[in-house]
């Protein structure tokens, strides 16, 4: 009885032993001690970085073939990458960096939000490298390079800008029988064609609304009517959004899903996401950045977009914040890493490929007013609209200062969520506005 | 089934409404548990576009086989599943000798302090992963295990969790019998192997099944400690779907629809196991 047992398991532990033999894995050499090769008459050592970014499957295809193009143009230095998906990478990269060793921590690698990160001392400071080179920083998008900045200096070179645009189909349009969007359009004439749009059914289910945008995106009505979340978003001394300016914008977000226009967040979310409620046609419009073009393209929808429409006197207040390329401190190959960085960021190296592939929206005005982005024969159509919201993007959405992300975790955006549900903002800004201030106050700003 | 509500073979009259009853609540209950898994299996072979649909589709317009063949295609599924298969398996083995092994020391053999180092012992699952993760890491680096088969493998296989487990299954084995072999003149090697073990049977089975799933569905350690496709498992490739701004849905339910297969057939195998390793460990639900 107890023999057959016996003999089970010692078979299961000599299999177990087995396969722990046979699939002994070699790990690569260490990017640390780059492996001298012979490159025929003239002995040039080559370096290896470690290269690392998130990214769906399809976009680390994209990801690898920009790395392809790079080495073919730089035979000395090889590229290794590392792909994590968006919800681990930063599990990932914080564990590296804790582990303070040289030879696993990526060289060069994607980022958001780099003053966060440059704070805590792992990133290379890059003026030296900016003003050594002669890097044109010039070509950026205005406001931009901010986000990308702690204490006065550049940490990090910014892919691409997260500028929203009003996205609408245009199917749903026509059959509403309602005039597309224009460049002129106000909150007013947003608010008629709502009107128009959303269907309720005698039930009182929303079979469609008018609008689905992300309640965190609310600082885009707030900066389009002069308002802001605090009054400095580097060195902040207190909570702005109760100034009439900030309720006035609140307001008009939160009655639009009062009267059933605009999807409320938790709606929003719960369906899937302003990706999937497009397109299934739960909304007629979208506001978001290009981050969605491909998505769109790809299941062939009648779409355009347009810029997001203004309150009367207002001004565009588009996001001016990107996810950045950044080099590690801990780097032990920064003059090659400086090489591939300034590379990714060139017009005709990773802008021109990125903007090709149709993932991004350029840092670099050079490239979005070039044909590869402006002409590049697929929808959307209007593609201008979004040169016009770059070209009047703004500080505002984030703050550049150590505890943003737990402020605005913790405090702003719960605080915010509950009008999003249907509270009274007159009751909730100010409660909020007070624990803002007393964070404040407690972290010592303004410093 | 013999109803534990009736307590009798042949109800009789009236009897059977209860029955009627019972049989009723437990199929109400079995459609609560396996709806998901329909909406994943639905999910999985639907159009992007018809997977947020309202009203809800159960039975996609066209079925999309080709969900499976992309999700297949983008991602090195074979690899993920390999590797999944070694360290779960591997993982199980190591855990079961190494906890059986120091079970039995804590629960047959007197040394001195041997109370006092159970309890250190047990203390440490008091100590969540994320604390030693980083010093776990930086150890593996240390020797030069990085992203391989060794640090997926190695570090999960000594739990406290199973130790205690597999020593209160044997401190209820009567100590007559390690006695008895003693004096018959068998080591404690011999004790582990031929009295102790074959009788704990149950509790290893049990404690197997734990192990495997959770070795199969572990997600953090394999996330920080491989670096390279060919390293990853199949939780870690799965997350792959979940991208910045969008989730591919239709992919991440095929994958995942591929990579239940083999819990639903150990499951299925392992059935009798199963119920048995519950009610003697209390760890249902995990």
């Amino acid at each position: 009885m107890y023999k057959g047992r016996m003999f089970l398991m010692v078979t299961w532990l000599v299999i177990s032993v087995l396969a722990l033999g046979a699939c002994q894995y070699q790990p690569p050499p260490p990017a640390a001690a780059p492996a001298a090769e012979e490159a025929g008459a003239e002995e040039e050592e080559v370096v290896t970085l470690l290269w690392a970014f998130w990214g769906s499957p399809q976009e680390a295809k994209t990801h690898q073939s920009v790395a392809d193009a790079f080495m073919a143009e730089h035979p000395n230095i090889k590229i290794e990458t590392m792909v994590e998906p968006w919800s681990d990478y930063f599990t990932k990269i914080q564990t590296l960096w804790a582990s303070g060793d040289p030879s696993v921590i990526p060289d060069v690698l994607f980022l958001w939000p780099t003053p966060r990160y440059a704070a805590q001392g792992v990133l290379e400071n890059l003026d030296p490298w900016i003003e050594k080179s002669g890097y044109d920083l010039s070509d950026y998008w205005p406001a931009l390079l901010e986000s990308a900045m702690w204490n006065g200096s550049v940490y990090g070179l910014p892919r691409d800008i997260g500028l929203e645009v009003l996205y609408y189909r245009k199917d749903i349009f026509d059959e509403a029988g309602v005039a597309y969007p224009t460049e002129d359009w106000t909150w007013d004439d947003l608010v008629a064609a709502a009107e128009k749009l959303t269907i309720v059914e005698p039930s009182g289910r929303v079979k469609r609304y008018a609008l689905g945008m992300e309640g965190g995106k609310y600082q885009l009505w707030v900066g389009q009517n002069y308002g802001s979340i605090l009054d400095d978003m580097r060195n902040p001394s207190r909570c702005t959004l109760t100034e009439p300016a900030a309720m006035e914008a609140i307001q008009f977000f939160a009655d639009l899903m009062n009267k059933n226009y605009a999807m409320r967040d938790a709606n929003l979310s719960q369906a899937g996401g302003d990706t999937a409620v497009f397109l299934s046609g739960q909304v007629a419009m979208i506001i978001q950045n290009s981050s969605r073009v491909s998505a769109f393209n790809e299941a062939g929808l009648d779409y355009d977009v347009q810029v997001v429409p203004i309150p009367k006197g207002g001004q565009r207040s588009a996001s001016a914040g990107g996810a950045a390329w950044v080099m590690s401190a801990a780097s032990d190959n920064k003059e090659a890493a400086w090489t591939f960085l300034s590379w990714l960021q060139s017009k005709d190296g990773g802008q021109r490929l990125y903007t090709e592939s149709g993932e991004i929206f350029p840092a670099l005005k050079s490239v979005a007013y070039s044909d590869v982005f402006l002409r590049s024969g697929k929808p959307p159509a209007n593609r201008k609209a979004f040169l016009i919201e770059a070209e009047n993007a703004k500080v505002g959405r984030f703050g550049y200062f150590d505890e943003w992300g737990e402020l605005n975790g913790s405090i702003i955006l719960p605080g915010m969520q509950r009008i999003w549900a249907g509270e009274d903002p007159e009751k909730v800004v100010p409660e909020v506005c007070e624990q803002v201030d007393a964070f404040l106050a407690e972290h010592g700003y303004p410093k | 089934m013999r109803s534990t509500l009736l307590g009798r073979r042949h109800p009789r009259s009236g009897s059977w409404v209860a029955h009627l009853a019972l049989h009723g609540a437990l199929l109400a209950g079995s459609v609560l548990m396996l709806l998901p898994f329909a909406w994943m299996l639905s999910t999985s072979l639907k159009e992007p576009r018809e997977v947020f649909a309202y009203p809800p589709v159960w039975i996609p317009s066209r079925i999309a086989w080709e969900n499976y063949v992309e999700t297949v295609s983008v991602m090195p599924f074979g690899r993920f599943y390999l590797n999944s298969a070694i360290v779960a398996v591997s993982i199980t083995a190591l855990q079961i000798l190494t906890s059986s092994l120091a079970a039995f020391a804590f629960a047959r053999l007197r040394f001195w302090g041997r109370e006092p180092l159970f309890m250190l012992y047990l203390a440490t699952l008091m100590i969540p992963f994320q604390v030693t993760m980083i010093p776990n890491f930086i150890l593996i680096r240390y020797l030069g295990w990085y992203d391989s088969y060794k640090a997926l493998i190695l570090p999960p296989a000594f739990s406290a969790f199973s130790t205690f487990l597999l020593r209160q299954y044997m401190r209820t084995i009567p100590m007559d019998l390690d006695e008895a072999a003693r004096i018959d003149g068998a080591s404690s090697w011999r004790i582990w192997g031929q009295v102790i073990m074959p009788l704990s049977g149950p509790a290893i089975a049990a404690l197997s099944i734990f192990v495997f799933l959770g070795a199969w569905n572990d997600f953090l350690w394999p996330l920080v400690i491989t670096a390279s496709l060919d390293m990853r498992t199949l939780p870690v490739g799965l997350s792959a779907f979940q991208g910045q701004y969008n989730v591919q849905w239709h992919l991440l339910m095929a994958g995942s629809v591929i990579a239940l297969i083999p819990v639903l057939v150990v499951y299925i195998v392992a059935q009798r196991w199963f119920v048995e390793g519950i009610t003697l460990s209390g760890m249902g639900g995990r």
